[in-house]
């Protein structure tokens, strides 16, 4: 449980930041336009991440998931950079 | 959802109201004041006066001023409007060489430290409110207990979830005091939802929007994100000092320009509360007016000026807003309920005591769950979870109280309320934990609600009696702050009494199987388990 709690808080954060922040850089039109609303939602994002976590059947299981979701996150977010205006 | 789900949400609901409870209880009981900031501040201070009318003209005189010894001012320097509160101080503020804040009031001669933490009563109490007290890091332990509820909020909302509406509807008083304590936690858990979302995540973001900004910034927007943060929160476009000096227009002046271009871009109306000057005294100076409007969600709306002209740059006021001013605007009408008239503060104070009322009693829940029902004698955790709730929530209660006296008698000793009402709250709160160790929690929990009950009523009659000139000149003039601060104090007092009584009920009459009981351990094990099945 202790497992699941940390890596919540440790991989969901990084997680919920990635997420926002794609959804703000693929936003269609000016990504600046929308920029708040967007950051309102990443501590609602973090702490639904967090409680989503306790689905998962092990800690490690709840690890490894949140690690291959980072990577895929910062992977679009990487993308995104390169290939989207931005603000 | 599987009862081994709900088992675990049940622990993560338990642990994380645990750790933010007693932190969120402080908080809410301060904020629920602090929705009344403005009537405490001209309650508290009763000899301020009215604003004259030549104040804006004097805030005028006082920026030259302050420009001509300070130059660093002239890239910002800001002032406040005394708007409608009568007891607003008009201060100016900016950022010295060293990039430390420093204000001067129209009464002060030169300046001092912004963020010196010598508050008067409301705004101490809203300090209390946003960071406990404690300095400098007290806000971002708030910003992480905002995060906490925020999951405790998620979690005990699906734990009721299969039971929502059959549990809203149950209120089973009786014998069995748990369940009546677990179907007042939910009820008023389900009804005041909506608000307790808002606070999580306004609150979070209050506290937190600087260290998420950064993070955002460096990760992902390659520094950009901060020079647009400004864009997106301010009215100000880009402007830059043409270098000859210029006569600038007055704050009056150019509050009453702004009003004027907030009114035509259809707000309701607008009343500027603070403003600020970018490229004092220079060619190319600007100025940005913030103002309040009603009739919308997010009552803050700015209007940027060219301060020589005092043309029209920018209008972001209600109605004429993009999405990230709208949003701006929306987290702090949320927050400090400010999107409505005073009925809507009397719901905020209201939901701000039943929040108060919600970790309170998930406390006395987490008690009765591990009581042991057979024998006086309750478990460490228990006695130490009982002996927390009643020191640090009824403490904190108490100490606010008697910091409202301290503010009342204080003047008449010499002291000055902004001196002294930090340290009498600190001092009544540790004094309230210390008895709380001393007489055991059933006892102290009595002694602390009937002491806030006489401090309470005490504050109310003796300010009647002290200040009762101001009492009825105020009342003459048509307001109702003073009046108002009075009667909720004996009110308030007269509510601790009540729970002062039904404690000590508990404490004599109530099952000695219990941490609650005051009563003498039960000698043989016979009479106490009877005991324990009546219960």
């Amino acid at each position: 449980m202790l497992a699941k709690t940390f890596a919540g808080i440790l991989l969901g954060l990084p997680l919920s930041l990635a997420l926002v922040a794609v959804a703000i850089w693929i936003w269609p039109g000016s990504s600046e336009s929308v920029t708040l609303p967007f950051l309102v939602a990443f501590f609602p994002v973090w702490t639904g991440i967090m409680g989503g976590t306790y689905m998962f059947r092990s800690g490690a299981r709840a690890w490894a998931w949140l690690a291959v979701a980072n990577v895929a996150a910062f992977g679009a977010l990487f993308l995104a950079k390169h290939t989207m205006p931005g603000l | 959802m599987k009862a081994s789900t709900v088992r675990t949400f049940t622990v993560v609901h338990t642990w994380t109201g645990l750790l933010a409870g007693f932190a969120l209880f402080i908080a809410f009981y301060a904020g629920a004041l602090t929705m009344f900031h403005d009537e405490i501040d001209t309650w508290a201070s009763p000899r301020a006066e009215m604003a004259r009318a030549d104040t804006m003209d004097r805030a005028a005189k006082m920026l030259e001023g302050i420009v001509a010894t300070h130059p660093g001012a002239r890239d910002q320097v800001g002032v406040t409007f005394p708007a409608d509160h009568p007891s607003h101080e008009v201060a100016a503020y900016w950022m010295d060489k060293n990039g430390d804040w420093k204000t001067q009031t129209l009464d002060e001669s030169s300046a001092r430290d912004a963020e010196d933490h010598e508050h008067a009563l409301a705004d101490f109490v809203y300090e209390l409110h946003y960071d406990l007290g404690i300095p400098a890091i007290g806000i971002y332990l708030m910003g992480i207990v905002s995060v906490i509820y925020g999951l405790a909020l998620l979690t005990g909302l699906l734990i009721h979830l299969p039971n929502l509406v059959r549990e809203l509807f149950a209120l089973r008083p009786g014998h069995n005091l748990k369940r009546l304590w677990q179907d007042a936690h939910n009820v008023i858990g389900i009804l005041s939802l909506p608000f307790h979302i808002i606070f999580a995540i306004t609150g979070a973001l209050l506290c937190l929007t600087m260290v998420m900004l950064m993070a955002f910034n460096t990760v992902a927007f390659d520094g950009k994100l901060l020079p647009a943060f400004e864009r997106m929160t301010s009215a100000l476009p880009e402007t830059t000092a043409k270098g000859d000096s210029a006569v600038m227009l007055t704050p009056a002046e150019l509050g009453a320009r702004a009003r004027q271009a907030a009114l035509a871009s259809g707000a309701a109306n607008f009343e500027p509360d603070y403003m600020r000057y970018v490229h004092y005294g220079q060619r190319g100076a600007a100025a940005e007016v913030r103002g309040t409007s009603t009739k919308t969600l997010g009552e803050y709306g700015m209007v940027s000026l060219d301060a020589t002209d005092g043309r029209v740059l920018r209008v972001q006021v209600t109605g004429a807003r993009d999405a990230n001013h709208a949003t701006y605007a929306a987290i702090f009408g949320l927050h400090f309920g400010s999107f409505g008239n005073v009925s809507l503060r009397w719901l905020y104070f209201l939901l701000g005591l039943a929040g108060a009322f919600l970790f309170y009693s998930g406390n006395l829940l987490y008690i009765e769950t591990r009581r042991k029902r057979r024998q006086a004698e309750q478990p460490m955790k228990v006695r130490a979870m009982a002996t927390a709730t009643v020191g640090v929530c009824i403490g904190s209660c108490f100490a606010i109280s008697v910091t409202f006296l301290g503010n009342l008698i204080g003047p008449m000793f010499g002291a000055t309320p902004e001196a002294i009402v930090q340290p009498v709250c600190f001092t009544a709160f540790a004094a309230a934990v210390i008895w709380t160790f001393w007489r055991r929690p059933a006892r102290a929990a009595v002694d602390l609600l009937w002491a806030t009950a006489l401090v309470s009523v005490l504050v109310g009659v003796l300010d009647m009696t002290i200040h009762g000139d101001r009492l009825i000149r105020t009342l003459a003039e048509g307001r109702f702050a003073v009046l108002g601060v009075d009667l909720v104090a004996i009110a308030m007092g007269a509510g601790f009494a009540w729970l002062g009584m039904a404690t000590r009920k508990r404490a004599v009459e109530g099952d000695p199987c219990s941490v609650w009981s005051s009563r003498r351990p039960v000698t043989t094990a016979a009479t106490a388990s009877t005991t324990a099945q009546e219960a």
